[in-house]
């Protein structure tokens, strides 16, 4: 089963920018959000962004933009304003860009991307590696509820019924990767000091610096309007 | 009887299922056999109720499936998964089996003679207090079974119970399923890749491959199909394949019956 959020090996330009490129644009796009009075035209350009530039269409992660109708509704409710209604599509618009960033970057395309940044080996990895184990851990919960369902669960404590299988899973499996990892010698390059090489050649290219320039662009357009 | 009436299921873009159409008779004892990702284990959770197919109906006994309440569904059909750690909640074993009752509304002594007969007789009552982690695998994997069991569902659906078990063990659980079978009438469906035993204990087969029912019928109806079609949808026993190869009829499913045959 694969879920909305996932990435999806594809040849798009979004997907061939350098991971920390699609970082820089994320953020630029909530700076967006926070400087503009207009934040649907920024929900507006990120699913544009993504349908053009990324080959996803809206239509693929409807259920997302479904769930954010009751999220923008409720929070214009709260405010009865015009602010209300920003609030809620500046959440919406933040929403979309991060699910566009995990729809076109490969976890350990990111993970490498941070350790060319300086980040070290590690670290790097093991957020590349959280990121690339969400979704497994995000199938065993819904298994997990299935079980209870199958034993007429309905209360509300199923967070709390769910955590001690889903952790105790997830503490497993970690042994077990680690261990793993191990033995195809995950610590060598470190202990012997030598330089570990990837397979993948992440680095910025001309691409990823019109993309730079595109979003600064939008962003000093949006401060002067 | 369980109805499958043209069920259609996808996962985004991926069809799971096409047009699935099929009749499980009340107090069979069937295995839904086929290689992997062929469909089987989204055909058992659209049955369960789990997931509800895009199209096509799931009736038993002339109720649709997706339109029960969910306790009503849990005592109709049971649902056991493949691996027994998703689905341990309770600090004890006892505890364990007393969950599913406790949420259908079972309660005191009815429950608890429920319980005590279960875990007697898949071999637990000497474990009761125990936390389910310190049980062994093949233990959790009983438990689980109990736990489903013990709701009394006139169905049981279960998802590769025999893997990650050594062979004793694998034999010990379809005894239980069968025992199930026999002395209660549940009707009961494994999902499973274990030749042999689908060969030794279920009464009927439907293979699947590519989300679609391509046999059904006997086990010995469904080697012998498999074998004639010559496509491999599914992997014969061993001892199947050396009565074929010594062109022997009726083609003897286990060694017990090779031998007899001789």
């Amino acid at each position: 089963m694969k879920f909305i959020y996932q990435f999806t090996s594809r040849h798009s330009l979004l997907h061939r920018l350098d991971p920390r490129t699609k970082i820089a644009l994320v953020v630029g796009t909530l700076a967006l959000c926070f400087l503009t009075n207009s934040p649907w035209w920024v929900l507006a350009g990120a699913l544009l962004v993504i349908w053009v530039f990324g080959g996803i269409s809206p239509f693929r992660y409807w259920p997302v933009l479904a769930l954010m109708v009751p999220l923008v509704t409720a929070v214009f409710l709260v405010h009865r304003s015009r602010d209300g209604l920003e609030v809620g599509f500046r959440l919406a618009a933040m929403g979309v860009t991060f699910l566009g960033f995990s729809m076109t970057t490969d976890p350990f395309d990111l993970g490498i991307a941070l350790n060319r940044s300086g980040v070290p080996y590690r670290i790097s990895f093991l957020i590349a590696f959280a990121l690339r184990f969400f979704p497994l851990l995000h199938e065993e919960m819904s298994i997990i509820r299935n079980a209870l369902r199958a034993r007429g669960y309905q209360g509300l404590g199923v967070i709390a019924l769910t955590a001690l299988p889903l952790g105790l899973g997830a503490l497993r499996r970690s042994q077990k990767i680690a261990l793993a990892m191990e033995i195809r010698g995950f610590s060598y390059a470190e202990e012997m000091k030598i330089k570990r090489t990837t397979l993948k050649d992440i680095r910025f290219r001309p691409l990823d610096f019109a993309a730079f320039g595109l979003m600064l662009a939008a962003t000093l357009l949006m401060l002067l309007l | 009887m369980i109805r499958l009436d043209h069920v259609s299921f996808q996962y985004g873009a991926v069809r799971a299922l096409h047009e699935v159409t099929h009749e499980f008779s009340k107090g069979d004892f069937v295995s839904i056999i086929g290689r992997n990702g062929s469909g089987k284990t989204t055909l058992a959770r659209c049955m369960a109720g789990f997931l509800r197919p895009q199209t096509g109906s799931i009736d038993i006994d002339g109720r649709h499936v997706h339109r029960m309440r969910p306790r009503q569904r849990v005592q109709v059909i049971g649902y056991v998964f493949q691996n027994p750690d998703h689905q341990i909640f309770c600090e004890t074993v006892e505890e364990e089996v007393l969950f599913g009752l406790q949420n259908v509304g079972v309660r005191g002594e009815a429950a608890r003679q429920r319980t005590v007969q279960i875990l007697e007789r898949l071999e637990l009552d000497t474990k009761r207090e125990l936390h389910p982690f310190r049980l062994a695998r093949g233990d959790r994997q009983r438990l689980a079974i109990a736990s489903v069991a013990v709701l009394q569902p006139s169905v049981l659906l279960v998802d590769e119970p025999t893997t990650g078990q050594d062979p004793v063990r694998a034999r010990e659980i379809m005894d239980i399923l069968r025992d199930m079978n026999r002395q209660n009438g549940t009707t009961v469906i494994v999902v499973t890749h274990a030749m042999e035993l689908v060969a030794e204990y279920t009464a009927s087969i439907v293979a699947m491959s590519a989300g679609r029912i391509v046999l059904s019928g006997s086990a010995r109806e469904v080697f012998h199909h498999a074998a004639e079609s010559g496509k491999p949808v599914i992997s014969l026993p061993p001892i199947v394949k050396l009565g074929m190869k010594l062109q022997m009829n009726p083609v003897p499913l286990t060694v017990d019956e090779f031998v007899r045959a001789q």
